[in-house]
């Protein structure tokens, strides 16, 4: 053969209307393997949403809620004759509570995404 | 790339569109496993195999399209990358004719010319490459820009693969019609 004659060659390699292969469930074979729909994504960005505004709205409960936590916490101190060292501590331990109690929540809400 | 194949890409992107996925496997999957087929000489189920998991790796990277080229070319370079990944695996080994070629021939109810036969067995001793560039070049109609996209390698490569693959085939057809 004459390879000099590019079309020839062209023509042997492209081979056209016998290299046609039929889809014969290639296809859906394809898209039973395709990943799970991202209609997810938009769940999941509702779970951080929800999440990070439980969080927030835990640390604006803490700042004013502070210090009614605070006397709560003396009083229990008094009627337990116990010394409250924790007392001043009532804001940030408060804040620091709620705001993991807020981001666990929303782990939660994800891994239950992710998981249906 | 035509507007039909970008109006599918278009709709798999935005709405996650799994019907215009599948129109754009069924445009594709024929070139892209007769491809894939002919570089892994005739091992249809591995053939089919890869071009499978080429298609699930373009539907999770499709955002990355950039539409600088054609859907094909993308496509067909992430194909070609999962060859040579399986090549790495399984170490390549001689495995005698595109058996593609030969059984379509045994199939047919034309008997095979000793050209194409011959053209076969010829290719089958070509290095993985220079198939690939000649294929690419020759059997698919891409230009060379395309299939140095495709292989991911510079312009001058490809040329000088095909310019090599060519004149193999053409000594190796010589020998052979010389000793028939």
């Amino acid at each position: 053969m004459n390879l000099d004659d590019d079309a020839k060659l062209g023509r042997l390699l492209r081979d056209d209307e016998r290299t046609y292969i039929d889809d014969a469930g290639f296809t859906a074979r394809v898209l039973a393997d395709l990943p799970p729909a991202r209609r997810t994504t938009h769940r999941r960005r509702r779970a951080i949403l929800v999440g990070g505004s439980a969080a927030l709205s835990s640390l604006l409960v803490a700042i004013f809620a502070a210090p009614a936590l605070d006397a709560f916490v003396r009083w229990g101190g008094d009627l337990l004759k116990v010394p409250v060292s924790i007392a001043g501590f009532s804001f940030p331990l408060t804040a620091l509570m709620l705001t993991v109690l807020g981001c666990a929540l929303a782990a939660w809400t994800v891994r239950g995404e992710f998981r249906s | 790339m035509d507007t039909r194949e970008a109006e599918l890409i278009a709709r798999v992107l935005v709405q996650d569109d799994r019907h215009a996925f599948a129109e754009l496997v069924k445009l594709h999957q024929s070139a892209l496993r007769a491809f894939l087929r002919r570089l892994v000489r005739g091992d249809h189920a591995f053939a089919d195999d890869l071009a499978q998991e080429s298609f699930i790796e373009a539907y999770r990277n499709l955002s990355s399209f950039r539409g600088d080229a054609p859907f094909k070319t993308w496509l067909f370079g992430i194909a070609y990358n999962r060859f040579r990944q399986s090549l790495r695996a399984r170490r390549e080994q001689p495995v005698g004719p595109d058996l593609a070629l030969l059984q379509t021939d045994a199939e047919s109810p034309v008997p095979a010319s000793d050209l194409r036969h011959d053209l076969g067995e010829a290719l089958a001793e070509l290095r993985a490459e220079e198939r690939t560039a000649l294929q690419l070049c020759y059997g698919e109609g891409l230009s060379h820009e395309e299939a140095a996209r495709v292989m991911g390698c510079p312009l001058g490569t490809v040329k000088s693969l095909v310019l090599r693959a060519k004149q193999r085939l053409r000594g190796l057809l010589d020998a052979y019609s010389s000793t028939s």
